[in-house]
């Protein structure tokens, strides 16, 4: 069994990678001909990205059957490091070989940079991920919240992400102070918000600062959603594709 | 902290025993320092354990001292702190300022220049030296923040080599090996047997490296560069491990130390807490000071605080995991108490904790238990541990995503 894809940009699948990199750096891609999906937990099990790209996001895309690439994406990002922009990508993957191949070419086709991968083992020990429900959800500029996380950053590792009818906050308190963000729903950061009481969880730091650092360059609005106390829901929207997050709170005391 | 804390040394004075030590530990080291014996001649000839002492001030002009022992017993002790561990600190430091230091200064960028040195320091057996002073060793106490303390010493006009280094074959693979990277080097010494201090001192020699890039490297700079080079790569085969299923505690009470281990049932992550209370090396002030630093399961990219115990800690908690071919989340604290006021060198802690760690461990399935165990051990409150440690507050508080295997 193989599997061929072109991707108009190099640079673009890179951006998703670190995304995915933001949580795992490892990850094993089921691919059929639908598309790929990646599904991926931190060691620590406190943090889960769910990644899909369907056939459609593709110049060209073949693949006979269904098939799994294990790869450690942190060392694979290596060498997608020097892309251009205006590069594109076509991967290629035979099951016999359990190579990965990329392909690099520039945007006159003048040159080529071929790499080849070598992949891991697949451990078959397949994980579905939690089913869950949401209390509120707001629609909110990436950007914005990146930012936000930088400033509670400064003076806490975990923030109070509340999401209540009229407003999103992110809230942080420190040995040294307390910071506060409000987003009002009628500002422009906020696009949307479905809430019909006010829902309020904590988070580390470390964990959601990589994930809306990488979401954030794919997607300038992603999705938040919440339930007290229970893990929050990341969404960024990207184009033929799913890419979103869970991450565990810590239960701090309201 | 709580304001109850006599301040024991100032009310003692040596006389009343308030710390409960016997003899009082400061009139102790005056007593050994007292005993240390000048050479009156300004040649010498005697054993290098081996020993090279790097400075580092003035760097990149740097002070390069081989040293001699002029004390009694086998001279390849005085500079392998992984045999120091049964010693009393009073020993260890009587031996250390028997090491007659001759000083040199060189750019570090021309190791070529200390060639000779170069041999001395990787050799597996002591090795006769003659030094020749411009006049006689001045006394003297060396001390540093991560190497052990060192004796008199004097400027060297000429230093004859008496007899033969004895090289190790993996030693002499890396020593001649122009294209392999200092890092590649530790590692492989590493891996053949050869002790962390005797590669630290090769390292710190400038044996080390591509050619041309090989540099001399401070003493102090250089023992921490390989504990963090070696631990590093540990890590990296410990993250492969499976995960261990219950927590287990260790202690290990030594010197006016305590250490304490705790081993959590979860992926790798470190942290390394030191309590220093008053009056000791780093402590000149009247309250207890806490400091800790971590790193979780991608590491870390920046210099820990805390420095040199960090990285040897580090080493010998990878090493432990390694072993038991189990990986866990660690938190490591040291107490340490008043009295203790002289800066011994980071071995204390790596062999201290490689000890520590071939000890039975304490096994427990729940936090609380674990937590109430830490409780009974250190001299703080748990509620000390807890506002410092990253870990603990985290174990208390993250929750974790359940996901159900298929």
């Amino acid at each position: 069994m193989s599997f061929r894809m072109k991707l108009p940009s190099a640079d673009y699948f890179s951006d998703l990678l670190k995304a995915i990199n933001a949580v795992a750096d490892e990850g094993t891609f089921k691919v059929s001909a639908d598309g790929m999906r990646l599904v991926a937990m931190d060691p620590a099990h406190i943090s889960l990205v769910d990644f899909e790209l369907s056939s459609s996001a593709a110049e060209e895309y073949e693949c006979s059957g269904e098939l799994q690439i294990t790869v450690n994406i942190s060392e694979l990002l290596k060498l997608l490091k020097y892309v251009k922009s205006g590069e594109s990508l076509t991967l290629s993957y035979s099951e016999g070989e359990r190579k990965l191949d990329l392909i690099i070419i520039d945007a006159t086709g003048s040159k080529q940079r071929i790499f080849t991968f070598n992949t891991l083992e697949t451990v078959e020990a397949r994980s579905v991920t939690p089913k869950l429900t949401f209390d509120a959800k707001a629609r909110i500029s990436s950007a914005a919240v990146k930012d936000a996380i930088r400033d509670c950053k400064a003076l806490s590792d975990y923030v109070k992400i509340t999401i209540s009818p009229d407003e999103v906050i992110l809230f942080a308190k420190g040995e040294l102070g307390g910071a506060q963000i409000k987003f009002s729903r009628h500002g422009a950061a906020i696009y949307e918000i479905v809430a019909n009481k006010e829902v309020w969880a904590h988070f580390s730091i470390n964990y959601l600062e990589k994930i809306v650092k990488a979401g954030s360059a794919l997607s300038d609005e992603m999705t938040m959603e919440l339930t007290t106390n229970k893990p929050i829901k990341l969404g960024f929207p990207i184009p033929s594709g799913r890419l979103e997050y869970l991450v565990a709170p810590r239960i701090e005391g309201a | 902290m709580p304001g109850n804390l006599v301040k024991p040394c100032l009310l003692c004075r040596g006389a009343r025993g308030l710390c409960g030590e016997s003899p009082c530990p400061l009139f102790s080291v005056w007593r050994v320092v007292e005993e240390v014996r000048v050479p009156s001649s300004s040649l010498v000839e005697a054993p290098s354990p081996p020993s090279v002492f790097v400075g580092w001030s003035g760097y990149p002009k740097v002070r390069v001292a081989p040293s001699v022992s002029v004390g009694e017993g086998d001279a390849r002790v005085y500079d392998a702190p992984e045999n120091w561990l049964d010693l009393s600190l009073d020993e260890i430091l009587r031996m250390r300022l028997s090491l007659v230091r001759g000083c040199m200064t060189v750019d570090v960028r021309r190791p070529a220049l200390i060639e000779e040195l170069r041999l001395v320091a990787a050799s597996a057996k002591s090795v006769d030296m003659e030094l020749k002073f411009s006049k006689p060793p001045r006394p003297g106490v060396k001390l540093d923040l991560n190497a052990p303390p060192l004796g008199p010493a004097g400027i060297v006009e000429k230093l004859r080599i008496v007899d033969e280094p004895r090289i190790e074959k993996p030693v002499d693979r890396v020593l001649s090996d122009s294209d392999l990277k200092a890092s590649e080097a530790v590692l492989q010494l590493y891996s053949s047997g050869i002790p962390v201090s005797r590669i630290q001192r090769i390292f710190s020699v400038g044996g080390l490296g591509v050619e041309g890039l090989r540099r001399i490297v401070p003493t102090r700079w250089s023992i921490t560069a390989v504990d963090s080079i070696i631990s590093k790569s540990l890590i990296e085969d410990v993250k492969r491990l499976p995960i261990i299923d219950s927590y287990l505690f260790f202690e290990r009470r030594v010197s006016r130390n305590t250490f304490i281990a705790v081993i959590a049932p979860y992926a790798w992550s470190y942290e390394w807490i030191e309590a220093w209370f008053p009056y000791t090396t780093w402590n000149p002030g009247a309250e207890v000071e806490v400091e800790g630093d971590w790193e979780d399961y991608r590491g870390r990219t920046t210099y820990a605080s805390l420095g040199g115990c960090y990285y040897a800690a580090r080493l010998a908690t990878a090493e432990f995991m390694l072993r038991t071919r189990k990986q866990g989340m660690a938190i490591l604290i040291r107490e340490i108490y008043e009295g203790f006021f002289l800066p011994i060198g980071v071995w204390f802690v790596r062999e201290n904790l490689r000890r520590m760690f071939e000890s039975r461990p304490e096994k427990y399935d729940q936090l609380e238990d674990v937590l109430e165990r830490i409780s009974r051990s250190t001299r703080l409150p748990l509620s000390t541990w807890l506002n410092t440690s990253r870990l603990l507050r985290s174990l208390l508080r993250q929750t974790r995503l359940e996901v159900r295997s298929l």
